[in-house]
């Protein structure tokens, strides 16, 4: 009898050790609701800013409830000493995506887009850094390997790809290489939109142009005169 | 004024002119990447193109007329 109580009592504990877990593990995606402050004693700190006043119209609360899908993948992801920030108004995020744009904290975000100087248009915005982002203090809340990401012209294809390659960097690195990331989200912008068929028959014309118009030559030869034009420069 | 008219000096003048500002336009939308200005190129080739096949319409006009004579 006595062995059984003891045996239920270590169960009971075991139980409540494993949930505590994984009550911290949750807590690495943090959801900052009303007047919360951002949690502390994290390694990494990302924060996902809705400063761009289109995200707020109630015709893109899919692709916002789309994005915060991601981020809280990307929160599971990156382990319990990395947290994921994201600033809500109240708790309605947990019931329905139909108020998304509404209870979106845009007010906090725009304190940091404003201390950190990002650009509204060009968000939202995903910031990484390992400083703790104290909001009395925001200027200096940016540490030296800190990262920004431009969300706003990325397509959901790109976001999930950055946000896979970063879970790879705060998982195996705990940090994140600003240079290595940013060159990709940066050439798929300077790549440009996907273009049209009719702009790439126009390419192919171009091209084809081109290379006609490279491919004859003119000799000339006149006894001790020659001349050899060529309509392009030899390379 | 009809074309059988015309002089031939005038037909070269005609192809002189529209040759150079179908060159222009060539060259326009060949020295520059169409991804920049997919628009702005597109109407430098057809402007290139209708005044290649306008000027061709022209001649032909003016040969036919000619042989019908």
């Amino acid at each position: 009898m006595r062995t059984r109580r003891v045996l239920l009592c270590a169960i009971f504990i075991a139980c409540g050790l494993i949930e505590w877990r994984l009550l911290m593990a949750q807590a690495a995606v943090a959801l900052v609701t009303g007047k919360q402050s951002i949690p502390r004693n994290f390694n990494t700190y990302s924060l996902f800013l809705v400063c761009n006043p289109q995200w707020l119209d109630a015709g893109r609360n899919s692709g916002l409830y789309d994005l915060y899908r991601q981020f809280q993948a990307f929160g599971r992801a990156i382990g319990d000493e990395n947290a994921a920030i994201w600033f809500w108004n109240s708790n309605g995020y947990e019931r329905s995506d139909a108020v998304l744009a509404q209870i979106v904290d845009v007010e906090r975000s725009v304190r940091f887009c404003k201390s950190w100087k990002l650009r509204p248009s060009e968000g939202p915005h995903l910031v990484i850094t390992s400083i703790y982002p104290d909001e009395s203090h925001l200027a200096a809340s940016l540490s030296k390997d800190h990262a920004i990401y431009k969300l706003g012209d990325m397509s959901p294809p790109d976001i999930s790809r950055l946000l896979a390659n970063l879970t790879d960097e705060l998982v195996v690195n705990g940090k994140v290489d600003s240079s290595a990331n940013v060159a990709p989200a940066n050439a798929d912008a300077a790549k440009g939109p996907p273009t049209t068929l009719w702009v790439q028959l126009l390419t192919a014309t171009q091209q084809t142009l081109n290379t006609f118009g490279c491919a004859w030559s003119f000799k000339v030869s006149a006894g001790p005169v020659s001349a050899d034009l060529k309509s392009c420069k030899a390379t | 004024m009809r074309i059988s008219h015309w002089h031939p000096g005038k037909l070269i003048l005609l192809w002189t002119w529209g040759g150079i500002i179908a060159g222009l336009a060539l060259t326009s939308f060949l020295s520059t990447p169409v991804a920049l200005s997919p628009l702005t190129h597109l109407l430098t080739l057809l402007t290139a193109l209708l005044i290649l096949v306008g000027l061709s319409v022209i001649t032909w006009i003016w040969l036919g007329d000619r042989k019908s004579e």
